[in-house]
């Protein structure tokens, strides 16, 4: 998609996203609620019409090829609704057929996530959430699509039935499908994800591999030492050095190589890097988005004009 | 599979509908049956009060011309509010939350993911609805003469009188549902297209009925889609073609804009 923007008169839903999806990737898209990421799944499928800009899903233009979008993809909507009236079974077998194509993987993913052929029977008015929640996965995949849309898929899955959906996942990539997975759960998106992009207030605010942003986030650093403190001055990726007594802690960014060479030479006694998480990627995004607004309001407050 | 209509999308909605379908048309076709037996039983006797002049003027002309004969039975029950409610149950009630209901209760998200487009998904509830029309026409209609068979008065009614009854009542029903079909897939919301098919049949009843009693008020019956169906006239031969007309054009009108506005639309997420 490029310069994909969806406006509600004043209000910018979606501004100038520009973005691909490669195929076989577990693709996540992440930002909080509100932040635009329905709205973008809803202008891919054809739910709503972007106001500026393209975008093009399978090859397929999204405003004119909607209805071929549709035959190749399947979609979990953001909570739910199902039928009442119908059983699971009878639910899917709808759905299937509306689909046109055979449910080839819902033997298969139902029995990932415990929904038996007794529970299929029942009403869905008396499903759980969670219940719900495992259909609406079935309907979205069992067609095997080329495309899953999944918006908030493990909303409502208890831990054990989250990871047997991480499990499905895995096998629909196997299969070399797509999956464009929208969360705001950091986790999750960590666990399953190849890339992800990050959206904020409606714009994309990183588009990285996952690996890659955790590479560049900064770690918290805690070592123990005997002797003289090491010298971390100059060493790339180390700030925010403070040393006390025969502790030492700072941050560190990118590749450890050349703090674990400037540390060498020291009687070290312990160590902690902490694991590079996602969800502090996330928050230094947000944080530094927020701390660039803020000076943007600033210079604008004082007539100004610079930017920082 | 995005045809002029979808069959499995046509499937699973009559599925949901059809025990509803069937007891409306139980009740019409009782009701259907019930004017010839009324007829039959005190049709001679009540004929016999015209003679008193104890039934005021205007009532004489809300009932028709010729009330105590079989066609006059037949035309004042098919036009009574109860055979008019029994009627427009699916035009108008299924009508209004084919879309504007499953857009509230969240479950069109899962159909319009398929590959149905919205025209597909509007001819389908239209076909629908249009068909449920003919099934409780028809009904009323087998009612009707098997009530006149029972009691052996089938000769005093016409029976191709009776076909052109019923494509003119379908006729109506197809008027209203495009209608309330098109208002329900203008809005997220049930109560307005169901506000809007209430409007329509209260408001176009009650200016049918003040225009007969009351001529000075006549000039709003065109306004009533109710005045393009007038049983007696028809049963009596004296059918306007230009009331079918006008019925297929309000819906061809309304159907036309359903197609054009749905899917127009931004369809938000369900709040």
């Amino acid at each position: 998609m490029e310069g994909l923007a969806k406006h509600y008169g004043r209000v910018h839903a979606l501004e100038d996203v520009t973005l691909d999806v490669r195929q076989g990737e577990i693709f996540g898209f992440l930002g909080p609620n509100g932040a635009g990421k329905s709205t973008l799944i809803r202008l891919l499928l054809g739910y709503l019409h972007p106001t500026a800009g393209r975008g093009s899903v399978l090859g397929l233009d999204i405003v004119r090829d909607s209805v071929a979008i549709r035959r190749r993809s399947g979609y979990l909507p953001g909570g739910i609704a199902l039928d009442d009236g119908l059983s699971g079974l009878r639910l899917l077998d709808d759905l299937a057929a509306l689909s046109g194509r055979p449910p080839v993987r819902r033997a298969a993913i139902c029995e990932k996530l415990e929904l038996t052929d007794r529970v299929l029977r029942r009403p869905i008015r008396d499903y759980s959430r969670g219940m719900r929640q495992k259909l609406g996965i079935v309907q979205a995949l069992q067609h095997d699509p080329e495309l899953a849309i999944l918006d908030e898929p493990s909303e409502g899955l208890d831990p054990l039935m989250q990871r047997a959906f991480y499990e499905v996942l895995e096998g629909v990539r196997a299969a070399g499908r797509t999956v464009f997975f929208s969360s705001h759960v950091l986790s999750e998106v960590e666990r399953v994800c190849d890339r992800v992009a990050i959206v904020r207030a409606g714009r994309l605010v990183a588009l990285e591999d996952v690996a890659v942003i955790r590479a560049q986030r900064r770690r918290r650093v805690e070592l123990r030492f005997d002797g003289p403190a090491p010298d971390l001055a100059g060493v790339e990726g180390a700030e925010d050095v403070r040393i006390d007594g025969g502790s030492l802690v700072c941050t560190l960014a990118g590749s450890p190589r050349a703090f674990l060479a400037a540390i060498a030479g020291s009687a070290v006694t312990d160590l902690v890097i902490e694991p590079a998480r996602l969800e502090d990627a996330f928050l230094e995004l947000y944080a530094g988005e927020e701390a660039d607004e803020a000076a943007e309001a600033t210079a604008a407050a004082d007539g100004t004009g610079a930017r920082s | 599979m995005s045809g002029v209509i979808s069959l499995p999308l046509l499937r699973r909605t009559w599925r949901a509908q059809r025990v509803r379908v069937a007891l409306v048309c139980a009740a019409l076709a009782t009701w259907g049956f019930l004017m010839p037996v009324i007829y039959a039983t005190f049709g001679r006797q009540l004929a016999s009060l015209l003679d008193t002049d104890i039934i005021p003027k205007p009532f004489l002309r809300l009932l028709g011309a010729d009330p105590f004969s079989l066609v006059g039975a037949v035309a004042l029950g098919w036009v009574h509010p109860i055979a008019i409610g029994l009627f427009v149950l699916f035009p108008i009630g299924l009508g209004a939350a084919a879309i504007a209901g499953e857009r509230q209760r969240g479950t069109l998200e899962v159909i319009l993911s398929r590959p149905i487009s919205r025209r597909t998904l509007f001819s389908t509830h239209l076909v629908l609805l249009v068909g449920i029309a003919v099934l409780t026409v028809l009904a009323a209609l087998a009612g009707t003469v098997a009530g006149s068979m029972a009691y052996g008065v089938t000769s005093e009614i016409d029976a191709g009188a009776l076909m052109v009854l019923a494509v003119n009542t379908v006729l109506l029903l197809a008027a209203l549902a495009a209608v309330t079909l098109a208002a329900s897939a203008s809005f997220d919301r049930l109560a307005a297209p169901v506000g809007i098919g209430i409007a329509l049949l209260l408001l176009g009843y009650v200016l049918e009925i003040l225009g007969t009693l009351w001529p000075d008020a006549a000039f709003l019956q065109p306004f009533s889609p109710f005045h393009y169906l007038r049983p007696l006239k028809v049963l009596g031969g004296n059918g306007d073609p230009a009331d079918l007309a006008v019925l297929a054009a309000v819906a061809a009108i309304a159907t036309a804009y359903g197609l054009w506005r749905f899917p127009r639309r931004d369809l938000a997420a369900p709040t």
